[in-house]
């Protein structure tokens, strides 16, 4: 089954680089380049994703937004601004954004965020107690986890690390995307600091199993998966 | 600008005028009234006195004694300006230049304000009388008309002409005394603005020392002035750099597009091409990225961001996320914070200066030595300290560095793109801290100096710091 997604963008270069790169990854797209017509065409709730410009021409994306909202369209809605600012980005996740990504932006980045997205939307609310990977476990209840039955020691932040990479197994993570989850920071350090702290997880995780969980895929950032 | 329609002259004149009117006629309004009081006292006085000499005169000779008496009085030489009037029971006009007895009065009473005529006049006119029944049913009354109380009318209100036409005269006067002074005052800081809108950006108020509040006023147009200038001239060297840099980066990335289109290199070298590409791609936006953070940053940030928090558990989160990699590079990062430290910030910008701070830190540091991460309550106020044990910046490039895409020569093979300390600069000082790098011996300390009180007011001599460079 396709998933349905409607990019609005009324730069036609940004948008059909855009639309060419979620083809490649098997959507379907349709695209809006006004605020009237995204609306329109989003109104009938039947698209799984909306990638919404804030700046458009008719009615500027929040207004979209929150029209979608009021209309109750839960529809996750990615916000792609030029406005990068910390003030943006709360107002933006406030009208009912379910995320938001600055430009200019890599597509990779973008990707591996609707990814998330759509998969959130599958998982469901259902209240989970334990994650699993393969022969990783992990016990949200009591903190623990453990491999092949054996008891892996975790800091409190290698365990958000962890967890954050379990909830998403299988789907590409960036760096960025665990900086804003794990510590909560926005910006953009300049050395490799994530790559170090994954470091030590695989460490943790991986060392001395046969099977790796932990894949750096690069360029990008890493996912958990049973396989490769 | 003397041809202003509304000239500063004109304006203070016509809020002058009425407070010199009003100070001028209300002294002699009060005057008069005083005067008046006591010169129909002195006149009551006079017509009682007459009134009883009157009195004795009819109980020893009766009216004819009084008759005679009255007309001696109107014809001679004495009491000249009272009048008098002599009724028999019969109430006839027996003597006196009044027609009639005061309609309202009895036929006795004292000193009385009352309307009278004279019997040569037919109009009526103002006068204080009193009078007195006698024996035998005649009665006899004295009057003062209020013209000859003696109240020096004419001269007081010349005198208040005089006053009211001197202190017009100064009002004009003082009106255009301060519009001058204003205009002296006003001229420099008018020549400078219109030098400036001429395209002279150095150009400074001149600053007078007195009076005070002019001397302020320049001093914090020329520090405005300053900072303008400051970021016209930061602006223009950032632009400068950022042209220079995405240039070279552009310049690189079209070659190896060029060579990777046009080489007979397989997949493999081709794949390698795109992906050099790829990184410079993203060099260039990790540059922008900052640019406009710190953009972001000197413009400032709404109060609502800014909350009460503690440096000691900022420290120890980015701490937390910066000990692994320090490790890594072989160094101890050490992070020091014993008790909580409030300050009111931004957390996120000031996690991304202190994470700035210890990336370059962890750059230079040679391996197996530590950087010491710590935040204290110094003399001045909240500080957060990062030291370590590198080369340091010789003292003379240290104000340099924090400049944008300043790199030293030592750094220039190192990535990076010189926007760091620039980052960190413009945070500290959105907080009303400032960045302060100083010698470790060896190595390098960088300290975000927060003030107890910052912003709103800073120091005098901040403020008079672009009129002495003139």
């Amino acid at each position: 089954m396709s998933r349905k997604l409607l990019v609005v963008e009324d730069d036609s270069i940004t948008s059909s680089y855009l639309v060419q790169s979620l083809r490649e990854q098997g959507y379907t797209v349709d695209i809006a380049e006004d605020g009237r017509e995204a609306l329109y065409l989003a109104s009938d709730g039947a698209y799984d994703l909306v990638v919404l410009d804030r700046m458009l021409p008719g009615l500027d994306g929040l207004s979209v937004l929150k029209a979608l909202r009021a209309a109750r369209i839960e529809t996750p809605v990615l916000l792609l601004s030029a406005l990068s600012t910390l003030d943006e980005r709360v107002k933006g996740l406030k009208a009912g954004g379910d995320d938001y990504m600055v430009k200019p932006f890599a597509v990779s980045e973008l990707l591996a965020r609707i990814e998330v997205l759509l998969r959130r939307r599958s998982a469901g609310p259902e209240a989970e107690t334990k994650l699993r990977c393969a022969d990783l476990e992990m016990d949200l209840i009591a903190r623990k986890v453990s491999r092949a039955g054996k008891i892996i020691e975790l800091q409190p932040r290698e365990f958000a690390l962890l967890e954050y990479l379990m909830r998403h197994q299988g789907q590409l993570v960036t760096r960025t995307m665990l900086l804003e989850a794990v510590w909560d920071y926005h910006f953009d350090p300049q050395t490799n600091v994530i790559d170090v702290h994954i470091s030590r997880l695989r460490q943790r995780v991986d060392k001395g199993f046969e099977q790796s969980l932990i894949h750096t895929i690069r360029g990008a950032g890493y996912r958990l998966a049973a396989e490769g | 600008m003397a041809s202003r329609p509304q000239s500063a002259t004109l304006q203070i004149a016509r809020a002058l005028v009425p407070l010199a009117v009003i100070a001028t006629l209300v002294p002699f309004g009060v005057l008069f009234f005083e005067l008046s009081r006591v010169y129909e006292e002195k006149a009551a006085r006079e017509v009682a006195e007459e009134l009883s000499t009157l009195r004795s005169v009819y109980s020893q000779e009766g009216p004819a004694g009084v008759d005679m008496l009255i007309r001696h009085r109107l014809r001679g030489p004495t009491r000249k300006h009272l009048l008098y009037l002599l009724e028999d029971g019969a109430r006839y006009r027996v003597a006196g230049n009044i027609t009639a007895w005061p309609s309202k009065t009895g036929s006795t009473f004292q000193w009385t304000v009352t309307e009278l005529s004279r019997s040569t006049f037919s109009e009526p006119e103002v006068m204080g009388a009193a009078g007195s029944e006698l024996p035998g049913r005649y009665r006899v009354l004295v009057a003062m008309p209020r013209s000859e109380w003696g109240v020096p009318t004419q001269i007081i209100f010349q005198a208040a002409g005089l006053g009211l036409a001197i202190a017009l005269a100064l009002t004009v006067v003082t009106g255009y005394a301060v519009s001058r002074f204003l205009q002296r005052h006003m001229s420099s800081i008018v020549e400078t603005a219109e030098d400036i809108l001429g395209g002279d950006l150095s150009r400074r108020v001149k600053v007078t020392y007195l009076p005070v509040e002019f001397s302020v006023v320049s001093a914090s147009l020329n520090a405005m002035l300053s900072r303008i200038e400051d970021s016209m001239t930061t602006m223009r060297a950032v632009t400068d750099s950022i042209a220079h840099d995405f240039r070279s980066s552009l310049t690189r990335l079209g070659a190896r597009l060029e060579m990777a289109s046009g080489g007979r290199g397989g997949e493999q070298e081709l794949r390698t091409a795109m992906r050099d590409a790829a990184s410079e791609v993203d060099s260039m936006l990790h540059v922008l990225n900052s640019l406009l953070e710190i953009a972001r940053a000197e413009a400032g940030v709404s109060g609502d961001q800014m909350v009460d928090m503690d440096l000691a558990t900022l420290i120890s989160d980015v701490g937390d996320l910066y000990v692994p990699v320090a490790e890594e590079s072989g160094l101890r990062l050490n992070v020091h914070a014993a008790e909580p430290i409030q300050v009111r910030a931004h957390p996120e910008l000031l996690a991304q200066a202190i994470a700035n701070l210890i990336d370059n830190a962890i750059k230079y540091s040679p391996r197996g030595t530590a950087i010491e991460l710590r935040a204290s309550l110094g003399p001045l106020g909240p500080l957060i300290e990062v030291s370590d044990r590198g080369p340091g910046i010789p003292a003379e490039a240290r104000e340099r560095v924090i400049h944008r895409f300043v790199r030293l020569d030592a750094a220039r093979k190192s990535p990076g793109s010189g926007l760091g300390l620039s980052l960190v600069a413009a945070v500290a000082k959105l907080h009303g801290a400032f960045l302060k790098l100083h010698d470790n011996l060896p190595g390098l300390t960088a300290v975000i100096q927060f003030v107890s009180k910052p912003r709103r007011k800073p120091p005098l001599s901040f403020l008079f710091r672009g009129a002495r460079e003139r």
